[in-house]
């Protein structure tokens, strides 16, 4: 905050308001489109829909409470109901549902053109958006994930051991990490494509569900895979699950936990790298 | 009347300007240079006017040609987006936040302060008369406020350049005056103002420079009464309503500028001529020949259709 002209205003930067060349830093660029964007999402009648989708869990956490306990102890209800619900569906329905529209909404609404008739960085432009999009979708989850927390423990704190915590805390960071990697998936599909929610179906359907259950080392190309070689059980908490759930959750081929994880940053990084990429030199047609 | 005006400040200009959609040309070598001041860009529906809005305000990249901005190549310098002001043609705004916050959210973006942009939100408010509306949802907005709040969010950052895309469409005519008023001032304050609008009238209550665009070129560049000089150099029709238009139309038939007359009804008397304006200065006092019953006069060329028909027919 450095020049100041009085007849200019307050401006932000060191060089002249009127240098041709000056765009807005960075950094404030991505907090300004960042915070008008988390405005914005949490106005919108998504949140409330997608906001009902996340009761589910909570539904079955209560049934379990006063049906299941008997039959299944606290850690591995909660393997299968972050493997078969969270991951299985609640991820990939609030990834798309936040996910596509990141930038895509600004597209088809046109008012990108108010965003790109202001002197911003339009790689800063994404980022704020799809930060906006992880930050609720995120948040959205981790409130579900918190409350299915408190309702299995509340009046039930002899559920609460070790084995309990390590794999709830296993599949919050997990689950937080398959929607940061796949919203950044379908934003770059938002700024890419002109159904992208389409696109984003098929994704979700022809290859992360599909091949990531193929016994072949082409599962491996898939982020589930390795979100699923994340997931760090017990023997006798796996052998506990769901015959639909361990389907979906065994590993064939040999990886460590880290190595999935540095797969699973990097694709963030790329995907997030290549969604700016494309919506800085892709040529929109607006209003 | 064709090519560059003369101006000892040229704040901005295309060369050689095209832009192509695949095999259809959208803008088709414009060059233009334009001063401080209010230019209107004329053209019927499909012209190339918003195409050519577009890519001299940085939204389409041009395929051929340059733009440039205070001196500057408008795609190489991102920074000139704080000296420009834009008004797009399509209805499209934040939809969920109230008219303050989406000013405050825009101003903030041209890099100035959360204080600073709010007392400069509240300055265009007043100016675009939308204070009193400024804490509602821009959903509940009119569509004659939806005009206003994007005409405020190019005054917010008071730029140099303004670019305006038929910025008066779904305006009632209080609120279309009032912006007229405004546009008028800003050119007398010393910004450049390109104005688009297919109506003629619209842009001659502004402005007298034009520029005449027709299937994605330049057709005219300059002074409307220049333009219109040009236009009357061709026969205008005139259509008298008069109660005795067979005793009328001998009066018109020995006057000089009159090249035809035709009795079109029984009420209808049709007169041509190349020199309209005489015409007109000479219909008052046929009118007081109560004789005649001269009820009203109208031309039927006045309109931007029949310049641009000229004009073309001028051209080949």
């Amino acid at each position: 905050m450095s020049a100041v002209d009085p007849a200019q205003g307050t401006v932000v930067g060191g060089s002249r308001p009127d240098a041709p060349d000056r765009v807005l830093p960075v950094v404030q660029t991505v907090g300004l489109v960042y915070g008008a964007a988390v405005l914005e999402l949490v106005r919108r009648k998504r949140l409330v829909f997608l906001g009902l989708a996340l009761l589910l869990p909570l539904l079955l956490t209560v049934v379990w409470r006063i049906y299941g306990m008997d039959h299944l102890d606290a850690t591995r209800f909660f393997a299968n109901l972050g493997g078969m619900i969270y991951l299985k569906a609640l991820v990939y329905l609030v990834s798309l549902f936040y996910g596509v529209p990141a930038v895509h909404d600004e597209i088809e609404g046109h008012t990108l053109v108010y965003l790109f008739t202001r002197p911003l960085s339009k790689m800063a432009i994404f980022v704020g958006r799809l930060l906006a999009v992880q930050t609720v979708a995120g948040l959205l989850l981790a409130a579900s994930l918190a409350v299915c927390f408190l309702l299995m423990i509340v009046g039930n704190t002899a559920a609460i051991d070790l084995e309990f915590i390590e794999v709830y805390t296993n599949y919050f960071l997990v689950v937080l990490l398959a929607v940061f990697c796949y919203t950044a998936v379908f934003a770059l599909m938002g700024t890419a494509f002109k159904k992208p929610l389409v696109w984003g179906v098929l994704y979700i359907f022809a290859w992360e569900t599909s091949v990531s259950v193929i016994p072949a080392r082409l599962q491996m190309w898939t982020l589930e895979w390795h979100l699923r070689n994340l997931i760090l059980h017990q023997q006798d908490v796996a052998a506990s699950l769901n015959r639909f759930v361990l389907q979906f959750l065994s590993v064939d081929y040999a990886m460590p936990w880290w190595g999935s994880l540095a797969i699973l940053l990097a694709a963030l990084s790329i995907f997030t790298l290549a969604g700016g990429w494309v919506f800085s030199r892709k040529e929109y047609l607006l209003g | 009347m064709n090519g560059p005006s003369p101006s000892s400040r040229v704040t901005l200009a295309t060369e050689e300007l095209s832009r192509w959609y695949g095999q259809v040309i959208g803008v088709n070598d414009v060059t233009v240079s334009i001063t401080p001041g209010v230019t209107g860009l004329l053209g019927l529906n499909g012209a190339g006017k918003s195409t050519l809005f577009k890519v001299m305000a940085g939204q389409l990249t041009p395929s051929k040609g340059v733009v440039r901005v205070l001196g500057h190549d408008l795609f190489r310098h991102r920074g000139l987006f704080r000296r420009i002001g834009f008004v797009a043609e399509a209805d499209a705004l934040y939809e969920s936040m109230t008219g303050r916050e989406m000013l405050v959210y825009l101003t903030r973006l041209q890099g100035f302060s959360r204080a600073e942009a709010r007392r400069r939100a509240d300055a265009a408010l007043e100016r675009t008369h939308l204070s009193d509306d400024a804490d509602r949802t821009v959903r509940g907005y009119s569509k004659g406020m939806r005009q206003k709040i994007k005409l405020a969010q190019a005054l917010a950052h008071d730029p140099e350049v303004f670019f305006l895309d038929e910025p008066f469409n779904g305006m009632d005519p209080v609120s279309r005056r009032e912006a007229m008023e405004l546009v008028v001032r800003l050119g007398e304050e010393g910004k450049t103002v390109l104005v688009s609008s297919h109506i003629l009238h619209e842009v001659e209550a502004m402005t007298s420079r034009i520029l005449l665009m027709h299937r994605g070129r330049i057709l005219a560049e300059g002074d409307i009464g220049e333009i219109r000089d040009a236009v009357e150099r061709h026969p205008h029709r005139i259509e008298i309503r008069c109660d005795q238009p067979r005793a009328l139309a001998p009066r018109f038939i020995e006057m000089e500028e009159v090249q035809g007359v035709r009795v079109e009804s029984e009420k209808i008397l049709l007169v041509e001529s190349d020199l309209p304006r005489e015409v007109f200065r000479r219909l008052p006092h046929l009118a007081l020949d109560a004789s005649l019953g001269i009820h009203s006069w109208t031309t039927l060329d006045d309109d931007l259709k029949s310049l641009f028909e000229y004009l073309v027919e001028d051209g080949r």
